[in-house]
C-alpha cells in the first residue's frame, strides 16, 4: 500500500459562506456561489506547498493532496484507521480492498484555515457487479421457483399460507445481502453471537445461499439470519434469543458412529459439548421451538440424530420429477441414540460425482468473492454472485418454510404434531441410494425417513386439525 | 501460544440463571471476560495460560482445537451444579 495518503481540500467560496450547509436551500442560481473559489484555491495551493504539502489544483478548484501517512496526524490532528468497504464485507468480501480512513473530522491545518473549508479523505466507491437474477447454466439444476414447485408450496401461497408472521431462525455462516433478497422483499434480520460485529459478512456463502431455501418457500415469513461463530452452543442461545418459532440448522458434527460413552473417553471435550448442544435444544423443544438439523451429506451427523428434532436428508428430482434418494445426503442408524433412525423426511438434494458439474443442485445466491461463488458452473465473470449446491443444508432449510406455512394453517401445532404430519403427508421414495448406501423402497425407509415433503398436503393436514 | 485468547463454556446440569451470573461473577475475578450468560451457562474467553493457572490442567491445542489433557479442577468458588467446562469445536456446515 502506498505510503501517501490521498486527501481532498476543498475552498471555502467567494462569498464566504458555508459550504456546508443544507443542500434543502441550494436553489440553482444558488448553488454557483457556493463553489469553491479559484483565488482561495490558488492560495491555498501556495499555501500548502510551504507545509510541505505535494498537491495539485482539480479542475472544479480544490485540490487533491498527497500527504505521507506520517504526517497526517501532525498536519490534521486525526489517527488514521483501515477499513473494509462496509457493503463490500458481504458482498465482495475477497476482493475488498481496505482503505484508510479517520474516524474523526480532519481539521484544516493552522496555516490554511482561511482559504479551505473543510478536508477529506475519499472513500472508495462500491461498484455493484452481481445480479438479482441467476445466470443461464446449461447444466441440469434447479432454479427456486423449482423448489417451490417440487415441494408443492406454490399452491400453498394461492391458500393464502406464505409464512406470514411466522419467525424462522437460522444459524450458519453468515446472511449476506444480496440483489436477489432485495429485488423479493423478503423479510430479513441479521444478527450474530456476540464475538461478531457484522452478520452480513458470509466469506464462504453457505448462510447466504442455503437462506434462500427457508424464503422461497414461507417469502412472508420473518427470517432472523444468525452468524455463527463456530461455537456453536452459542449460535444456538443466540438463535433462541430472536424468539423463532422454527430454529433450522444446517450444520453438524460427523460424530453418530459411537455410543456416548466411547465418546466419552476418545473425546471428553467434545461429550461435554454435545451435551450442553442437547440440553439447549431439548430446552428449546420444551418451550414449544420446531427444531431442525440436516442429515448430512454422508456425514453421520449430531444433533440431527437427535431423537425430538426433525431430520432432514435428500432427495434428488430428476428431469421429469421424479423422485429418488439422493447419493449426496446421509442415512443412518444413531449410536448415540439406539433405536433413532435418520432421516424423518426429506427436501430436494441434488446428485454425488466425483467430478463437477454435479445434476440436480440448486442455484442460490451468494456474495461475491465467497467460497460458493461460481460452485458447480462454469467459471465466467457471468456468474459472479450466484452458484450451484445444495446438500442436505439446503433440504433442511426448505422443511422449515414448510414448518411455516404449516404453521400459517394451523399456528397451534406442536413439534411432534408437526413431524408426524410431515412424515404422514410425505411423498414415497422407492428409488435410488443415499451417500451411504442405503437403499430407497416402498414405504418408510432409512434411506429417506417418511420420504420426500409435500407441503400442500402438510398444510392442508395442519388445517383439518384446527 | 498460551497467551492466545479462547472461549470457553461453562455448562450448568441444572437451568439457572442466577447460579450463572453467579459463576460469571467469579469467572471475571479469576481474568476471564464474560461472552453471555444463560440459564444453561456462561460464555467466557480468556488466554490459554489462564485457563490452565484456574483449573489446574494443561491444555492441548491442535489443528486449532483445544482441550484439557488432564481432568481439570474446580475452584471452590464454582463448583456446585457444573456439569462441564469446554471448548467449542468447529462444526461442520453440510454444503
Amino acid at each position: 500500500m502506498s505510503d501517501k495518503i490521498r486527501i481532498r481540500l476543498v475552498p471555502k467560496t467567494k462569498g464566504g459562506e458555508s459550504i456546508t450547509m443544507d443542500l434543502r436551500e441550494i436553489r440553482p442560481f444558488y448553488a454557483k456561489r457556493l463553489a469553491p473559489d479559484v483565488n482561495r484555491a490558488s492560495e491555498a495551493l501556495k499555501q500548502s506547498f510551504s507545509i510541505g504539502i505535494e498537491s495539485k489544483l482539480t479542475r472544479h478548484n480544490s485540490l487533491d493532496a498527497f500527504i505521507p501517512r506520517q504526517k497526517i496526524k501532525e498536519l490534521f490532528k486525526a489517527d488514521l484507521v483501515e477499513q473494509i468497504p462496509s457493503k463490500t464485507k458481504a458482498i465482495a468480501y475477497k476482493s475488498a480492498k481496505k482503505f484508510i480512513t479517520t474516524e474523526k473530522e480532519l481539521k484544516v491545518p493552522e496555516n490554511m484555515k482561511d482559504t479551505i473549508a473543510f478536508a477529506y479523505i475519499p472513500t472508495p466507491p462500491e461498484f455493484y457487479g452481481i445480479s438479482f437474477i441467476p445466470p443461464n447454466v446449461s447444466l441440469y439444476q434447479l432454479r427456486l421457483l423449482d423448489v417451490l414447485r417440487s415441494l408443492n408450496g406454490s399452491l400453498c401461497h394461492r391458500n393464502g399460507w406464505t409464512g406470514r408472521n411466522i419467525r424462522v431462525a437460522m444459524a450458519d455462516t453468515g446472511f449476506a445481502k444480496h440483489p436477489y433478497f432485495d429485488s423479493q422483499g423478503y423479510n430479513i434480520q441479521r444478527t450474530a453471537t456476540p464475538e461478531i460485529s457484522d452478520p452480513s459478512i458470509d466469506d464462504v456463502g453457505h448462510g447466504t445461499g442455503e437462506s434462500a431455501n427457508v424464503l422461497i418457500l414461507a417469502p412472508d415469513c420473518q427470517f432472523i439470519g444468525v452468524k455463527h461463530d463456530d461455537y456453536s452452543a452459542l449460535a444456538l442461545e443466540t438463535s433462541l434469543e430472536q424468539n423463532p418459532q422454527i430454529l433450522t440448522n444446517s450444520w453438524g458434527w460427523n460424530i453418530d458412529k459411537m455410543s456416548k460413552s466411547q465418546l466419552q473417553n476418545l473425546n471428553p471435550n467434545l461429550f461435554n459439548e454435545l451435551r450442553d448442544v442437547e440440553n439447549i435444544i431439548n430446552d428449546a423443544l420444551d418451550d414449544g421451538i420446531i427444531v431442525l438439523f440436516a442429515a448430512g451429506n454422508g456425514h453421520l451427523a449430531f444433533p440431527a440424530s437427535l431423537p425430538e428434532v426433525i431430520s432432514v436428508g435428500g432427495v434428488y428430482v430428476d428431469k421429469d420429477g421424479s423422485l429418488e434418494a439422493s447419493s449426496y445426503a446421509s442415512s443412518f442408524r444413531s449410536q448415540l441414540y439406539p433405536g433413532r433412525q435418520v432421516p424423518d423426511v426429506c427436501g430436494i438434494v441434488g446428485e454425488f460425482s466425483y467430478t463437477e458439474p454435479m445434476k440436480g443442485h440448486i442455484m442460490l445466491p451468494v456474495p461475491n468473492g465467497s467460497e460458493l461463488e461460481g460452485e458447480n458452473m462454469p467459471s465466467t465473470k457471468k456468474n459472479k454472485g450466484w452458484g450451484i449446491f445444495s446438500g442436505t443444508s439446503a433440504a433442511t432449510p426448505q422443511i422449515a418454510g414448510v414448518v411455516a406455512l404449516m404453521l400459517c394453517s394451523n399456528l397451534n401445532l406442536t413439534s411432534v404434531q408437526v413431524k408426524s404430519i410431515l412424515g404422514e403427508t410425505a411423498k414415497d421414495v422407492a428409488k435410488g441410494k443415499t451417500a451411504l448406501d442405503d437403499e430407497a423402497t416402498i414405504g418408510p425407509d432409512l434411506a429417506t425417513g417418511f420420504g420426500f415433503v409435500d407441503a400442500y398436503e402438510a398444510c392442508l393436514a395442519a388445517n383439518r386439525m384446527t | 501460544m498460551k497467551t492466545k485468547v479462547i472461549p470457553a463454556k461453562l455448562a450448568l446440569s441444572i437451568k439457572d440463571e442466577n447460579l450463572a451470573e453467579k459463576y460469571a461473577q467469579e469467572l471475571n475475578k479469576f481474568g476471564f471476560e464474560i461472552i453471555k450468560i444463560t440459564p444453561r451457562g456462561v460464555s467466557f474467553r480468556g488466554a490459554i495460560h489462564l485457563f490452565e493457572k484456574v483449573f489446574k490442567s494443561e491444555v492441548e491445542t491442535k489443528d486449532d482445537e483445544h482441550k484439557f489433557i488432564t481432568l481439570l479442577i474446580l475452584p471452590k468458588e464454582i463448583k456446585d451444579s457444573v456439569d462441564s467446562i469446554y471448548f467449542p469445536t468447529k462444526p461442520i456446515f453440510f454444503k
